[in-house]
């Protein structure tokens, strides 16, 4: 009997890794004939190449770059400000949640003003980030940090008024202080809506910092862009996209990961 | 000495201004263990969370040992319905917690809260999380948080309700115990009348709009050093319960008359 379950167990598994093998292999022939397909249509001149150009070119470009290591300068520079802006936007936004919670007569003040910057469009915004920190680094960051720290304030504070007034009560009747209450219930019980934000903030960081490259960038993976964009070198164009999409989505998997690492080290509940 | 002479509570909200409750007056001997019982909304949880100091009295004074209680104090201990244990932190965590907060957290008290927990039958609980245990072990887990900065009164506001039967019955067994043999004050709030009998020296009954005491019973002698378990048992314990029920008929009914 316990030998008869066990080889159907067997099996079982056996068909779901078998099921998974063909998922990857046909996600793997999908992108080859996308480049293939790309290489051939750009080639036969079905594609304008001068404006679709082709894989081949765009890898010689790439080799080309990675070899006098620009390539790799404008990349981690676009990935510092993303971080960078990702963690601000983040950190920032829980701290204003915090200090909205701790204030209610501010929060009360500051609503209206919150609803019309989540509401409006922050890239709108660039222009006036740009004359007030310059045309640099820190522009760039900001524009990161701004996408995320709305929605992330937001988010947060209603996660902080939402806590189990009991648990405040437990601890208020130990004659617990307001920094108490914050420290020991509210944080901790918006832990999990904090990391959950993460996810979220890092395509936010992206967009703000690719967005702020556009406009004042002497360097970066958003200027390359902008840059072939003027001077009609779509190889550089396309060559940017690529390396973008496996930045960010690189960066997603490993927020991803922290994320499960760090929600299974609270959710013991 | 606990000693209430005329609280009143109003409680003002954007809508109305309620009069939860009105002229209370109320003393609790120390080592008394006393229910409060009444129908719902008739402000026995406000009446605690007053003499815990939570809030303060519209009106009235609230002493102990004559001093004026103004915010809350280790002296006091608060039991809810729900552990409201902290998901986040271990048993032993969570009981030290209390400790931290009221300033009383050093070796031996951290002992004396371990000890307590063993002897509740959690000793092996210490370092699982609260979703790791039982209803009745949370519960337990609570207790032992509560008493470990040891306060001298306890407030318990419907602490079995939220268990099955059986629970609730060794539970009332374990704290009514362990409340004597460290000869603690208590005030129990319940829905169950057997249980208030069962467990205390004196019964408020309240009655509501505004929330007042309505009548003060003497639980029999012979039932204060038994064990809840053993009152429930008692053969005097039912005419006890039809004098009592009679009366919290009267109450309730007054009740839906009015509203
Ligand atoms: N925070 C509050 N704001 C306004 N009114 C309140 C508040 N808390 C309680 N009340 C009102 O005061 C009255 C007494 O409430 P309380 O919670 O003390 O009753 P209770 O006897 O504990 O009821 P239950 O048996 O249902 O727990 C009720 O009418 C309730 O609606
Ligand atoms: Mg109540």
């Amino acid at each position: 009997m316990k030998t008869k379950i066990q080889t159907l167990h067997s099996q079982y598994l056996q068909t779901k890794r078998k099921d998974k093998r063909r998922v990857i292999s046909c996600q793997l022939i999908l992108l080859g004939l996308l480049f293939l397909s790309w290489e051939l249509f750009s080639r036969i001149q079905w594609l304008d190449p001068l404006i679709f150009s082709m894989p081949s070119k765009v890898w010689n470009l790439m080799a080309a770059k990675i070899a006098d290591g620009t390539l790799f300068t404008h990349a981690s520079v676009t990935l510092s400000e993303t971080i960078i802006g990702f963690i601000l936007g983040t950190a920032g936004g829980t701290l204003i949640a915090a200090i909205l919670w701790w204030s209610p007569f501010l929060s009360k003040v500051l609503d209206p003003y919150l609803v019309v910057l989540n509401s409006m469009p922050k890239v709108a915004l660039g222009p006036i980030i740009i004359v007030a920190f310059g045309p640099g680094m820190t522009s760039i960051i900001a524009m990161g940090a701004l996408l995320s720290i709305v929605i992330t304030t937001l988010v947060v504070y209603n996660a902080f008024r939402q806590v189990d007034e009991n648990y405040k009560k437990v601890l208020l009747t130990f004659g617990a202080s307001k920094r108490q209450l914050f420290h020991y219930a509210i944080l901790p019980a918006c832990y999990p809506t904090i990391i959950s934000t993460l996810k979220v903030n890092v395509g936010l960081a992206w967009v703000g910092v690719i967005v702020g490259e556009f406009l004042v960038a002497k360097q970066g993976l958003g200027y390359l862009i902008i840059y072939g964009f003027q001077v009609f070198q779509f190889q550089q164009v396309m060559m940017s996209l690529i390396v973008i999409a496996i930045l960010a989505t690189v960066m997603y998997k490993m927020i991803e990961s922290l994320e499960k690492i760090l929600m299974k080290r609270i959710s013991k509940y | 000495m606990l000693s209430l002479t005329d609280v009143d509570k109003v409680y003002l909200t954007e809508n109305e201004a309620v009069q939860a409750v009105s002229s209370i007056n109320l003393t609790v001997e120390n080592g008394e263990f006393v229910s409060f019982i009444g129908p719902s909304g008739c402000g026995k949880t406000t009446v605690l969370s007053l003499i815990a100091g939570l809030f303060n009295p519209t009106s009235g004074k609230i002493l102990m040992d004559n001093k004026e209680i103004t915010g809350p104090t280790e002296k006091t201990g608060y039991m809810l319905q729900e552990d409201y244990l902290f998901p986040w932190l271990t048993i032993q965590k969570n009981i030290e917690l209390g400790l931290i907060i009221t300033n009383l957290y050093n070796e031996q008290t951290k002992k004396d809260a371990m000890t307590l927990l063993s002897d509740l039958g959690l000793d092996d609980k210490a370092n699982a999380f609260p979703s790791e245990l039982s209803g009745g072990m949370r519960q337990r887990a609570a207790l032992v948080r509560m008493l470990a900065p040891k306060p001298s009164l306890l407030l318990l506001d419907e602490p079995f309700s939220a268990l099955d039967y059986q629970t609730k019955l060794k539970l009332e067994d374990l704290v009514f115990s362990t409340l004597k043999q460290q000869n603690k004050t208590a005030i129990l709030v319940t829905h169950d009348l057997s249980e208030a009998i069962a467990m205390s020296d004196r019964i408020f009954l309240f009655s509501s709009r505004p929330g007042t005491i309505y009548r003060v019973f003497d639980v029999p002698a012979e039932f204060k050093d038994k064990l809840p378990l053993e009152v429930r048992n008692d053969p005097n314990f039912h005419l006890f319960f039809q004098t009592v029920w009679k009366e919290l008929e009267k109450v309730e009914n007054q009740n839906s008359n009015t509203s």
